[in-house]
Formats: structure tokens, C-alpha cells, sequence
């Protein structure tokens, strides 16, 4: 999680929601779709939007490349 | 998420999950009073030959260049090939210590030697995973692991087991050879790295801000949590959890005991830090003491790798006094240093190899080595509750066999448990229909070694 690759490729994926997809909400909606292939419930939308307003889109990035739902495959 | 009702569902809801029981025995009790509270072992790896280290042979020298029927590995067995190098008794005790071994030989007083030690694989992998886990099969927890799930952790800041490998080469099946198997995901032993951070990716990154990863942190733990909580029983995910945790915590704990600049420069120079050969091993000896004084409870050592070992096929007089050099020196420093402070009276030191060497030599001449040799070997302990400056078990006069009182890796592995307070038949975990144990069914503990 601290590593280098893991932050480029949490920006890299951050550029991609911004240039694929417009409104916080959308983005997330994008991003969860693209890393869990899902979509994200409704408190997750919340929690998700507040953190990329609040802290930037690549630090939500980060974070879902280190979930474990993203990390294991069921 | 799906309703279905699951197996694991079934278990979670009736109390009997899995992890609770990972949670449970982190804060784990003895089953009886103990002797010792934690250990480092130091494993040679290769197969270091007995006959040239702790078992004098006389009658081997005598008959060295003579026919000798056995079978061996490789099969190229010659004849027999007597000790090159001298032993002396030593200590009070007057334990035999070859010349290869002039610093742990000074500590010989301390030394419980078992030179009847019996391994069921002539094969390097197989055997260190016996030593390991006590299966020649992968897969098994590693006895740091049993340890673990036995007595818990005594510093929630550091991972309880603690490997520390040779910064040259991986011994045989790698992380294998610590992990957890069908224990819990969180009682894997962590390798620290021998060189630079000892923790690859501890520091937080520098392009994200210390308030945008700790909100990117509760993020995650909440996402994490409901996640597990869908998938229970799954061991990993509540190991993920407490990884980020001790992560954590780690950041503050890690750099302190990684730095070895507050040792002092006598102390430095004991280990052999500052020398070539012996550099590696002092880092790791030291690194180790400073772990077990910070409550660690299983710290182990691997001296040597696959592609620089004890396994002395050729030129055994080589190979044994190149390996010795490099382990000697660090590892009789660790056991004055730790009984100087005082931690030898409740640590339990254990030197292991995964088998020993064949009376017989491999190849002829000056290129003559020995096989590998699991039918009889060395290997030797030092603490709290043995007998120190004692040798245990008598090989034959070649060093061929047990003559009397053979030790096998479980009763070894049973004895150690003992010493920790643990009854290697009551240490169980239940996995695919059997209460698995450390000993499989098998192992004594070794009475004629425990002063009692």
C-alpha cells in the first residue's frame, strides 16, 4: 500500500475516472465498477464522494486498489 | 450480497467461527508453567556434519580410507573419511566442540547437545520442512506459527514471529518454510529483509499527505470490515485487518530496533559485525536479541541459503571451514550476549540443520565431501530448564546410527513445546476432520535433557 507502484497506478486510475467520467458520483460509480465490477451501495457512494471531494480522486484510488474485495477474488 | 445460508454462516452464527478462535488465542495461556518465554533458533542450513562439529568420532579417524556399506543419496558413496579438523573437550563440562566452532565452544557449559537427532528425508526441502513443520510434505504450520497460536503474541507492536533469512539465497521452499498452513493467516511468520528497511514499504508514501492516507485508511478499515463480515470464516481477511493494524504500529516500532547504531562498539565487535565473513549472520544474531528483548516470541535464523550452504558435497574441509567462519563468531556471541543480560534464563536457543553428513566421503582426494545424512545427526539447544553442559544420546562409532536413545524431529519439537509450557499432544488444531498437531502422533519429550 505504501509502495511506489501502488501510488502511480492509483493515479494513473484517477486520470482514467476523470477523463472517462464527469460528477463526483459518476466517478465512483466508475470506479467501482472498473476495480469490483460492481456497484456501489448506497452509504459506500457517500463515504467514496466524501473522500475524493475531501482528499482527491487518487486517494480514493488507493484505497480501492487495497480492499480486500479487490484484492481476493472470490 | 447473497442470503444463502452457508456453511461458514452456520459455524459464525453458532459460535464456533474461525475468527474468533484466531482472536482468542492471540492473548493464548500455557498449558502448564512454563520455562521459557520465547525462542530463536538458528538454523545451518545444508546439513552441517555432525562428525566435524559435536560428535567425536575416534573410531571413524582410525578407520578412515576403509570400506564402509551404506546406502547414500547421491550414490556415490566412498569410504569411510575421518574428521579433518581437532576436537577438544571444553568448559567444566568437557563437551567435545571440534576447531571449527572456537566461539560457540566457549559457551559450551551453557550447550545441551543431542547427537542422536533422526529426520525422515535425505532431500534438503523435505527435511527442512520437517525441522520446520514437522511434515517432509509443504504446507504445514511452521513450528513459530504453533508457537504462536499456543502462547499468543506479549507485543501487540511487532509480529510474533519474526524470520530473519540470509541475504545471499532462500533456503529450500522459501516462505514455506514459515507458514502458517491451516492456522490462522495471522500467525505467519514476517521476514524482515536483511538489508536497507527490514520492512519492504514501511514508510508512508511521500505524494500522498499525512491526513489524506490516515482518511484514505478509516475508508478503507470500514470497506475491509464489511467485507469480511460478508465472508466469515476466511482467516486471510481478518489477518488483513490486524495487518494494517501492527502495520501501523510497526512504523513506530520497526526503526528503533532495526537501527543497530545504538549498539555498542564492543558489543558490535563480539558478533563480528564489522568483518567480512561474519557480517551477515552478526546482523541477524543482533537483530534477533534486540526482537526477544522487545517480547518477539519466535524469532528464526537462517545461516546460508540454497546457493551457499553447509551442503558439502566436495570439499567438505572447505565448505565446513568457509560456513563455520560465518556462523561461529555471531552465533557464540548471541549466546554470551543474551546470557550476560540475562535472557538465557527464559529463552530457549536452538541450533537446527535439516540433517547431517555421511560418515562416508563423496568423491575421493582433496574434492572429497560427505552426502546428506538423516539417520544420525546433531543438532543442540540452550536455556532455561535443560541440562546445560551436557550431551545427549550416543551415535555408533562412525557416526553411522543411533547407538542408543535416537531423537526424532518430534520428540525434538515436543521437548521444545515443554519448555514453553505447552503439551505437544493438547496443542491441536482442527483441520479437515483431524485435530492436527505439530508431532502429527507421534514424539516423547525428552526427559533425559530437561533438568529437573
Amino acid at each position: 500500500m505504501n509502495s511506489g507502484f501502488v501510488q502511480e497506478q492509483a493515479k494513473t486510475f484517477a486520470a482514467r475516472l476523470t477523463r472517462e467520467a464527469s460528477g463526483i458520483d459518476a466517478q465512483v460509480n466508475l470506479a467501482f465498477a472498473i476495480a469490483l465490477g460492481r456497484a456501489p451501495r448506497d452509504w459506500e457512494t457517500r463515504e467514496s464522494a466524501a473522500l475524493a471531494r475531501e482528499h482527491g480522486l487518487h486517494t480514493l484510488c488507493w484505497g480501492l486498489l487495497n480492499m480486500s474485495e479487490f484484492l481476493y477474488v472470490e | 450480497m447473497s442470503s444463502r445460508l452457508s456453511r461458514r454462516r452456520v459455524l459464525l452464527d453458532t459460535g464456533a467461527g474461525f475468527g474468533w478462535m484466531a482472536l482468542s488465542c492471540l492473548d493464548a495461556t500455557p498449558h502448564f508453567t512454563p520455562k521459557v518465554k520465547r525462542v530463536i533458533q538458528i538454523f545451518a542450513v545444508g546439513g552441517m556434519s555432525h562428525v566435524d562439529t559435536f560428535d567425536w568420532k575416534p573410531e571413524l579417524s582410525k578407520r578412515s580410507g576403509k570400506p564402509f556399506e551404506m546406502p547414500t543419496f547421491f550414490g556415490q558413496g566412498g569410504n569411510l573419511m575421518g574428521c579433518p579438523f581437532e576436537f577438544k573437550q571444553r568448559g567444566q563440562s568437557g563437551l567435545w566442540v571440534s576447531e571449527l566452532l572456537p566461539h560457540i565452544a566457549e559457551s559450551a557449559d551453557k550447550l545441551t547437545v543431542i547427537r542422536t537427532m533422526v529426520s525422515r528425508s535425505a532431500n534438503h526441502m523435505p527435511a527442512v520442512a520437517q525441522m520446520n513443520t514437522g511434515f517432509i510434505l509443504t504446507g504445514f504450520p511452521s513450528m513459530g506459527s504453533w508457537v504462536m497460536y499456543g502462547l499468543g503474541a506479549e507485543n501487540e507492536n511487532l509480529p510474533a514471529f519474526v524470520v530473519l533469512p540470509d541475504a545471499r539465497s532462500q533456503v529450500w521452499g522459501g516462505s514455506l518454510q514459515w507458514s502458517n498452513g491451516f492456522l490462522p493467516a495471522a500467525m505467519q511468520g514476517t521476514a524482515f529483509r536483511s538489508e536497507g528497511d527490514p520492512v519492504p514499504d514501511l514508510s508512508n508514501p511521500r505524494d500522498l499527505r499525512p491526513e489524506a492516507r490516515q482518511a484514505g485508511l478509516s475508508w478503507l478499515d470500514r470497506m475491509n470490515r464489511t467485507y469480511a463480515e460478508t465472508h466469515p470464516g476466511d482467516s486471510t481477511l481478518d489477518a488483513r485487518l490486524r495487518t494494517y493494524e501492527l502495520a501501523a504500529n510497526m512504523q513506530v516500532s520497526i526503526p528503533g530496533i532495526s537501527d543497530l547504531n545504538g549498539e555498542s562498539e564492543a558489543t558490535k565487535a563480539l558478533y563480528g559485525a564489522g568483518e567480512k565473513a561474519t557480517a551477515g549472520l552478526a546482523r541477524n544474531c543482533l537483530l534477533g536479541r534486540r526482537l526477544l528483548e522487545k517480547g518477539v516470541r519466535f524469532v528464526q535464523i537462517f545461516h546460508g541459503g540454497a546457493s551457499n550452504s553447509w551442503d558439502a558435497h566436495g570439499d567438505l574441509a572447505g565448505n565446513h571451514t568457509n560456513m563455520a567462519k560465518e556462523y561461529d563468531k555471531p552465533v557464540g556471541a548471541l549466546l554470551k550476549d543474551l546470557d550476560s543480560r540475562g535472557l538465557l534464563k527464559d529463552t530457549l536457543v536452538m541450533g537446527v540443520t535439516e540433517f547431517g553428513r555421511t560418515p562416508v566421503s563423496q568423491g575421493t582426494g582433496k574434492s572429497a565431501g560427505r552426502d546428506h545424512h538423516p539417520d544420525c545427526f546433531t543438532c543442540w539447544m540452550a536455556g532455561a530448564g535443560l541440562k546445560p553442559g551436557f550431551a545427549y544420546g550416543e551415535s555408533d562409532e562412525t557416526g553411522y546410527k543411533p547407538a542408543a536413545n535416537p531423537v526424532t524431529i518430534y520428540d525434538f519439537h515436543a521437548t521444545a513445546l515443554h519448555l514453553l509450557g505447552l503439551r505437544h499432544d493438547k496443542l491441536t488444531f482442527y483441520h479437515n476432520g483431524t485435530r492436527r498437531r505439530l508431532t502429527d502422533v507421534h514424539g516423547h519429550v525428552v526427559d533425559g535433557i530437561l533438568n529437573v
